[in-house]
């Protein structure tokens, strides 16, 4: 008897390489015969950690991944509100995308489309601050079909993510390493801060074919410090109290220190009291490292004490130095991952958690690994804070594949 | 007058003299425009300005703009140079149709390369073609899967063509296929000259042929070579020699796809199937290695890899091996001649190098193979155990002990000794725990990580719902454990003798059960593990590294002490048991401390892994769970955001810290302004005012600038003083100009350099940063030590690599043939996605008809063959992609297909089918890649004619346009139009009572009943999903070129003798135009009064149809003759009274006689008067349609449409 004749590609059956599981268990299995995902391996994971890194490299990849045993046990299990907001923004701005989550929300499974961009609106919950969708807006805008232009709206300055005043000082200058600086742009339409929001924020990025390699290994020094207060729904004096408190601190390092005031009312304001600060340091090279503060919803503090801990953090932020601040460090490795064949150097502070958790899973799914080393600061004599770390990879050569060409 | 027949002087044009007369002539026209002042040479320019002045701007411009282009043209894109250290070989072709001379030709160039016959050439053969080159020279079956798979990656194509024959279609297929997958270079080889008659039947078959590749495009001819004949069955020495050496010399440029993607043509392959699983299931699928110099672009771990005629795979493991055939190299010798043993030849598909493949059998060679073998776990020591005669008691017995290689062996009955040998025993035994218990310790601890890795992907996976659990789980363990060994066996490898004499001691420390002979045995097998290590090292090099820093689970605090114990492990060794290691531990920390970066990266990498687990359940103490949820999940807020350390920044000293990192603080020494301003003052400061004669002095500060001033004066003059002195002023001055033009040179130059820089152009900014870019890769890879560089890159390309794929299909076993080319191609991430590609073809000029809108055709795209059924389309300037049901002839098209996702601007060819029986030409068209996404959108046009049933004044309401209240929802809004132009849009669906479908519509105008409305839409094309690999290398020799896949459905109806089906309402039915009356133009009279006068209805008397003069006057009659007429008329009345009675009753007689004759007559009459009915419609419908006015013209609207 003949052996039966096998189609090509019939390489789909349960089998563990190395730490990955190929995704084709009983549950999943629709997902893998209807759709797109013919050759390329899922991978597998547990717990919500990360998920953003994870659903960001999933639709760059084109890897389709599992994510079980979300919050099991918890006093709210499954994904939240947030979560799930993320999942529909990743729907809307990638095009066959699909998105399997069970009656409990324990288990997710993501087969991605292919990035589309275009314009894109989104409303936000009020569980966490725009950036971090916005952040997550970032790693794949470069890599979509058409310009995306985003507006979202929600809570533009929150504690647990970067605001969207932070995020433009400080990311549009690792861009423009990676050339991506034309056609991007945040524009803070409206400010909302916790507990009701009502922020609104544009966010426009141009898409590349693909990225060219950077060297950010000089620093330099810091030579001035900009930023901006801001009060929404409090006396207009209180940005100026915030000011001036920070600049008591700054002024002893640096003469250059100069921070706006950005006072809103009405609807620009959003529905809730606040205010805070974001502070950058611009060095001589051009790098800027960036700090804020936002005011607590519940306790606010005196404006005097904000401006002088915002005004820490950046001197934190400084001590920690590199060409890219902590924040945006994940977004440069992600950036400096994706590049053409060749090698690409960054210097940074230590690795953030979430810097870390990158690396790791940029090894999972581009079998990429970083070359780290650490750059110990008492090597010169100079006082430079903490130890650096410089990072080498060689891009995986990844190219926009639903850019057109005409 | 008789002419003179003197030949003229004929003036010299060229030579010497000539050139002497121009000379001067050019001079005298020169000299007179100067005005006598004698020039050199004038060129035309000079001599006729106005010849060249500008005339027209706009044409100047033109050639400006031209000769911009021209130049321009001539420039390549600079690109990065990723061109490995040491090159693959470069893969040379040979092509052509069947009985060409491809086999005897491959054979005189591995004999001219090697100096060696071979019986058999099968599949790829590489050969050292010179001290840098080494070539993979191979044969095209003429398969048209075979011509695209090799097309794809040859550098090199040898096109053979007998020119006794002429040229054949199969040559022009392969240069199509090339052409569209990036051209690569190509030589003509010209064969079968012998059977031409020399001279010029030679000559004239050369020439067509040359020509006729020249047609084709200059890149797709290359050189062309002749192959002059045949000596006892090879050709000419010299002809292949020629052929060789231009070979061995040539340059190539590689094609994107090449660049881009890893990519190896397999020339080995090896079959690593557990037999017992093949015992069990003789069709389980294959784990199997393929072997072949890697390409392109480095190839990662665990990467996507597509096999053309087999499917996409994934790669279980990828390392480099030892080159097989390693070119010589320059440093190998001054001769320029390889030498006879650097002559190699590796070919294992063919039976050389080691491996010899029947169709049956693989013979292998022993040496060769054995050393890739995949040690099982635990053999050594079971089957060591094995071996051993003696029980374990009587070993345990017979065993002695020993820690240090000088200490007195323990045995068995020492124990019992006196007190101060206890004593001394005790220190030994303490020392000893220093050492032994570290070493044990750090074993253990190794052991226990690796099973509780065990166990924790043991206790995930069941877990999880995946199917085969228990089997993936047990295989789990056994990798692990496998590279516990690995790990072990490679640290001895790389220790020396004495650690491995003190990892002895360890053996006996953990098994004191066994006894010295099996110590030995171990010994023996474990120094011959290592030698075999040694070269598996190479190879396996980039998992062994992950694996020991998979194991480093513990945090850096333990690493770090951990290295220090080893660094004091090593030095015990060394000093063998003194107390003296202690000594220099600080040195020792710090030079680990150093390794930081090392460290760092292990750990970042070391543990990390896809089963990750956040909400991790922890056991303490073996015993009881601690639950830690909460915790962790609040640990892992996903955010960008740092939980910050507060530092004190109010305290100085912490503020100090960081003084530095700002512009106010402290510069690095080469960077401080102050040091630098020194420096340049050093270099520059000095300079003389030359009108003055001062000289000034650049010092380091400003502050001194005055009195430094004053110090130069009395400086200049003690000079001046002294120059007087010793009356050497004239040299002094010669000095002082020389120093001064130096310094004007040097200002001079940087002035250029700087302008030159500012006005670089934007090419050659390309360039400078390409080369930078060149520079930094280079610099950069060759810092990092092997295996980190191996971690970072991948593999690298020009390595001669082993590929493992872990399930293969059997078929591709059981059908192999050494001579069909594997190609391993690597795809990017996101390429194995399916998806609809847009691309922009040409139907091939040769192709007999056209392509037919979703007839399957197999299409070559990117590395793969698959069968698509494309949807052809074109693009409107609106952007609307609009359906075309068959290719248009000469010109562009695009068409969709569902295939996998390919980079932009790939080519792509149609091929209508694979059989060699045709003899059409095979190619149906080319073309690129535009786009690919998961969803297309083709739409044709959609026209819903309805007609209004009720008119408002300017509102209709319509039926017949849709068939349900549903469809007509949808459509609310859209515009609609009238034959005769009147726009409109559809309001609102209607209710029941009026029949389903129908809409309100209101329009411009008002409509008439007899109006139809129509919609114009468009309606989406479904696409056909259909992508069928195309699975050559999984079917029999004899079925590959004959493999169909899906077939079109005409030829599924001829098969199955069915005819196309028809849609009776897609036939074309002849008009008929019912006549219409158009009631006369009514003016009511109200409306008439208030006309002017112009255009009231005049009520003039007709016109006179009968001729005056015919007309006949009204008769008067007279009473008299009043009653005649009248009596006449009532006589006359009478008689045609009768006349019509009896007319009646005979004709009434006639029916029924025919009635009773029978039916025919009576048929006849009846038809009679039907046709004439006819008639009369026919010539009454002619009338009507010759109405005036503006209703006359909306008629003949709705009869043109």
């Amino acid at each position: 008897m003949a052996p039966p004749v096998l189609h090509a590609g019939t390489g789909t059956g349960t089998r563990a390489v190395g730490k990955e599981v190929t995704i084709a268990s009983s549950v999943d299995h629709n997902l893998l015969e209807t759709t797109a995902c013919v050759s390329s391996r899922g991978l597998s994971y547990k717990g919500s950690a990360w998920l953003r890194q994870r659903l960001v490299l999933s639709a760059l990849s084109k890897r389709p991944v599992r994510i079980w045993g979300i919050r099991e046990g918890a006093e709210s299990p499954g994904i939240l509100e947030y979560e799930a907001s993320l999942l529909r923004l990743l729907e809307k701005v990638t095009n066959g995308t699909r998105i399997e989550i069970n009656s409990t929300g324990t288990h997710l499974s993501v087969c991605p489309g292919s990035l589309d961009g275009g314009v894109v609106e989104h409303t936000c919950p009020t569980g966490r601050s725009l950036g971090y969708w916005l952040e997550f807006l970032l790693c794949l805008a470069p890599f979509c079909r058409r310009p995306l232009r985003a507006t979202l709206r929600g809570v533009t300055n929150g504690t647990d993510s970067p605001s969207a005043d932070l995020i433009k000082a400080t990311v549009r200058p690792a861009l423009a390493a990676f050339g991506l600086d034309e056609g991007f742009d945040i524009q803070v339409l409206a400010r909302g801060v916790l507990p009701k929001g009502g922020g609104e924020v544009t966010f426009t990025c141009p898409v590349r074919r693909s990225l060219r390699p950077v060297k950010l290994t000089e620093p330099g020094k810091v030579a001035k410090v900009r930023g901006t207060a801001f009060g929404v729904r409090v006396s207009p004096q209180m940005s100026n109290r915030v000011i001036l408190a920070a600049r008591g601190v700054l002024c002893s390092f640096l003469p250059d220190v100069y921070v706006t005031s950005d006072h809103r009312k009405g609807k620009a304001a959003g529905g809730s009291p606040g205010f805070g600060m974001a502070l950058v340091a611009v060095t001589t090279e051009g790098y800027v490292l960036g700090a804020e503060l936002t005011s607590d919803p519940v306790n606010p503090g005196t404006p005097e004490d904000l401006g002088k801990r915002c005004a820490h953090h950046l001197l934190d932020e400084i001590s920690r130095g590199g060409c890219v601040d902590s924040a945006t460090q994940g977004l440069t490795i992600l950036l400096a991952a994706m590049g053409l064949r060749d090698v690409s150097k960054v210097l940074t502070g230590p690795l953030t958690d979430h810097s870390v958790a990158l690396l790791r899973h940029l090894r999972d799914f581009f079998s990429l690994t970083f070359h780290l080393e650490e750059q110990k600061a008492t090597e010169d004599d100079m006082r430079c804070g903490d130890d650096k770390v410089i990072l080498t990879c060689v891009g995986v050569g990844f190219t926009n594949l639903s850019k057109p060409i005409r | 007058m008789e002419t003179d027949a003197k030949k003229a002087h004929r003036k010299r044009l060229s030579g010497p003299k000539a050139e002497k007369k121009r000379q001067k002539h050019d001079s005298s026209v020169a000299g007179n425009k100067s005005g006598g002042k004698k020039a050199g040479t004038a060129s035309a320019i000079n001599r006729n300005p106005k010849a060249f002045a500008v005339n027209s701007a706009v044409r100047l411009r033109k050639e400006f703009h031209r000769a911009a282009d021209v130049s321009l043209r001539r420039e390549r894109l600079p690109v990065v140079d990723r061109a490995p250290p040491v090159p693959p070989p470069v893969i040379v072709v040979l092509a052509g149709p069947p009985h060409v001379g491809k086999t005897t030709l491959l054979r005189g160039l591995v004999r001219n390369y090697t100096r060696q016959r071979l019986a058999e050439l099968h599949g790829p053969i590489t050969v050292v073609a010179g001290k840098q080159r080494r070539v993979t020279l191979i044969e095209c079956k003429n398969d048209l899967g075979c011509m695209i798979d090799l097309a794809k990656v040859a550098d090199l194509i040898l096109l053979l063509v007998d020119a006794n024959y002429g040229l054949e279609m199969e040559t022009f297929e392969f240069l199509n296929i090339c052409q569209t997958h990036g051209m690569p270079r190509v030589m003509t080889v010209l064969t079968h000259l012998d059977l031409l008659r020399a001279g010029s039947q030679l000559k004239k078959a050369r020439r067509t042929i040359s020509r006729r590749l020249w047609g084709e495009g200059p890149s797709s001819v290359g050189k062309v070579f002749h192959i002059s004949g045949l000596l006892s069955g090879e050709y000419l020495y010299r002809d292949v020699h020629n052929l060789a050496r231009f070979i061995s010399v040539m340059k190539f440029h590689s094609p994107t796809l090449q660049l881009s993607s890893p990519h190896l043509l397999a020339d080995r392959l090896e079959d690593l199937t557990d037999p017992e699983k093949v015992r069990q299931n003789p069709w389980c699928d294959r784990r199997l290695c393929l072997y072949g110099y890697l390409r392109g672009a480095p190839m990662r771990p665990n990467s996507q890899v597509h096999i053309p005629g087999l499917g996409d795979l994934s790669v279980a493991s990828v390392g480099p091996l030892p080159d097989p055939c390693p070119a010589p190299g320059s440093a190998s010798g001054g001769r320029r001649r390889l030498g006879e043993s650097q002559r190699l030849l590796y070919a294992p598909f063919g039976g050389q190098g080691g491996l010899l493949y029947d169709r049956d059998a693989v013979y292998l060679d022993l040496g060769g193979s054995h050393s890739h073998e995949e040690p099982v776990p635990g053999f050594d020591l079971v089957s060591s155990l094995r071996a051993s005669q003696t029980t374990l008691d009587s070993k345990i017995a017979a065993g002695h002990m020993t820690l240090f290689s000088e200490s007195q062996p323990f045995v068995p009955g020492s124990f019992q000794n006196s007190e101060e040998e206890k004593e001394q025993e005790a220190e030994f035994v303490v020392k000893g725990k220093d050492v032994n218990d570290l070493e044990r310790d750090e074993e253990n601890e190794n052991y226990v990580n690796l099973e509780v890795i065990g166990a924790d992907e043991t206790s995930s996976e069941a877990d999880e719902p995946l199917g085969e659990v228990e089997e993936a789980a047990s295989d789990e363990e056994e990798a692990a454990s496998t590279e516990g060994e690995a790990t072990s066996e490679e640290e001895e490898a790389t220790s020396e003798e004495e650690e491995v004499a003190s990892e002895e001691e360890e053996e006996e420390v953990d098994l004191n059960a066994v006894d010295s002979k099996v110590e030995q045995e171990v010994r023996m097998q474990r120094k011959r593990i290592s030698k075999g290590k040694d070269e598996e090292v190479n190879e396996n090099k980039n998992i062994v590294d992950n694996n020991i820093e998979e194991e480093d689970d513990f945090d850096w605090e333990q690493d770090r002490m951990g290295d220090e114990l080893e660094e004091a492990k090593d030095m015990t060794r060394e000093t063998e048991g003194a107390l003296n290691w202690k000594s220099g531990l600080a040195e020792k920390a710090a030079a680990v401390f150093s390794r930081a970066g090392v460290s760092l990266q292990r750990r970042i990498y070391g543990e990390g892994c896809a089963e990750e687990v956040d909400d991790g359940i922890e056991e303490l103490g073996g015993m009881f769970l601690l639950n830690r949820m909460k915790a962790e999940v609040k640990d892992h807020l996903d955010s960008t955001l740092l939980r910050r350390t507060e530092r004190e920044w109010d305290q100085e000293d912490v503020r100090d810290s960081i003084r530095d990192c700002f512009v106010t603080g402290q510069w690095a020494p080469e960077e401080d302004a102050n040091t630098l301003l020194a420096q340049d003052g050093n270099m520059y400061g000095d300079f003389e005012d030359l009108e003055t004669r001062q000289v000034h002095s650049g010092k380091d500060s400003s502050m001194e600038a005055s009195q430094s001033e004053n110090k130069e004066e009395d400086m200049d003059q003690e000079c001046e003083g002294e120059e007087a002195k010793n009356g050497g002023g004239v040299k002094v001055e010669k000095d002082r100009k020389t120093a001064r033009l130096e310094r004007k040179k040097m200002l001079k130059e940087a002035f250029n350099r700087a302008y030159d820089g500012g006005s670089a152009s934007f090419l050659e900014e390309l360039k400078a940063e390409s080369e930078r870019q060149t520079e930094l890769n280079r610099s950069e890879l060759s810092l990092l030590p092997n295996a980190v560089r191996t971690e970072v890159l991948g593999v690298e390309p020009g390595a001669y690599v082993r590929v493992e794929f872990s399930s293969v299909p059997l078929e591709f076993l059981a059908h192999f043939q050494p001579s069909y080319p594997i190609v391993i191609g690597g795809v990017a991430a996101g390429e194995g996605q399916l998806g609809f590609i847009q691309v922009r073809i040409k139907q091939h000029r040769w192709i007999r008809g056209v392509l037919k809108c979703k007839d399957p055709v197999t299409v070559s795209l990117g590395w793969r063959r698959f069968q698509s059924l494309p949807v052809y389309h074109s693009e409107g300037h609106d952007g609307r992609k609009r359906m075309l049901k068959y290719t248009p002839p000469h010109t562009h098209c695009l068409a969709a297909l569902w295939g996998p996702i390919t980079a932009q601007s790939s080519g792509i060819v149609f091929l209508k089918c694979l059989s060699n029986e045709t003899h059409a030409f095979r190619i149906a068209a080319t073309g690129v890649v535009l786009e690919s996404d998961h969803s297309a959108s083709i739409v044709k046009k959609l026209k819903l004619v309805g007609s209004p049933f009720k008119i408002f004044k300017k509102t209709a309401f319509i039926k017949g346009m849709f068939s349900s209240a549903l469809e007509a929802t949808r459509c609310e809004g859209v515009g609609v139009r009238t034959v005769s132009g009147i726009r409109g849009v559809i309001k609102r669906a209607l209710r029941p009572p009026h029949p389903p479908g129908s809409v309100r519509a209101t329009f411009e105008d008002r409509v008439q009943l007899s109006d139809l409305v129509f919609v114009r839409a468009w309606a989406s094309v479904p696409l056909p999903q259909h992508c069928i690999p195309v699975p050559s290398l999984l079917l029999p020799e004899e079925d590959r070129a004959s493999w169909q896949g899906v077939r079109p459905t005409s030829v599924l109806r001829k098969e199955h003798g069915l005819k196309t089906p028809h849609n009776p309402d897609s036939m074309y039915k002849p008009i008929v135009r019912v006549p219409r009356f158009l009631p006369p133009i009514h003016v009511p009279r109200s409306l008439q009064k208030s006309l002017p006068f112009s255009s009231k209805p005049k009520f003039t008397a007709p016109k006179q149809i009968t001729p005056r003069n015919l007309v006949r006057p009204a008769v008067i009659r007279e009473p008299h003759e009043r009653k005649v007429f009248e009596l006449l008329h009532a006589l006359r009345t009478m008689r045609n009274e009768k006349k019509r009675k009896q007319k009646t009753e005979k004709s009434t007689e006639v029916v029924k006689r025919a009635a009773e004759k029978g039916l025919k007559k009576s048929n006849k009459e009846i038809k009679g008067g039907a046709r004439g009915y006819h008639g009369s419609t026919m010539k009454r419908g002619g009338g009507g349609s010759r109405g005036g006015g503006r209703k006359g013209n909306r008629w003949r609207g709705k009869t043109r449409t």
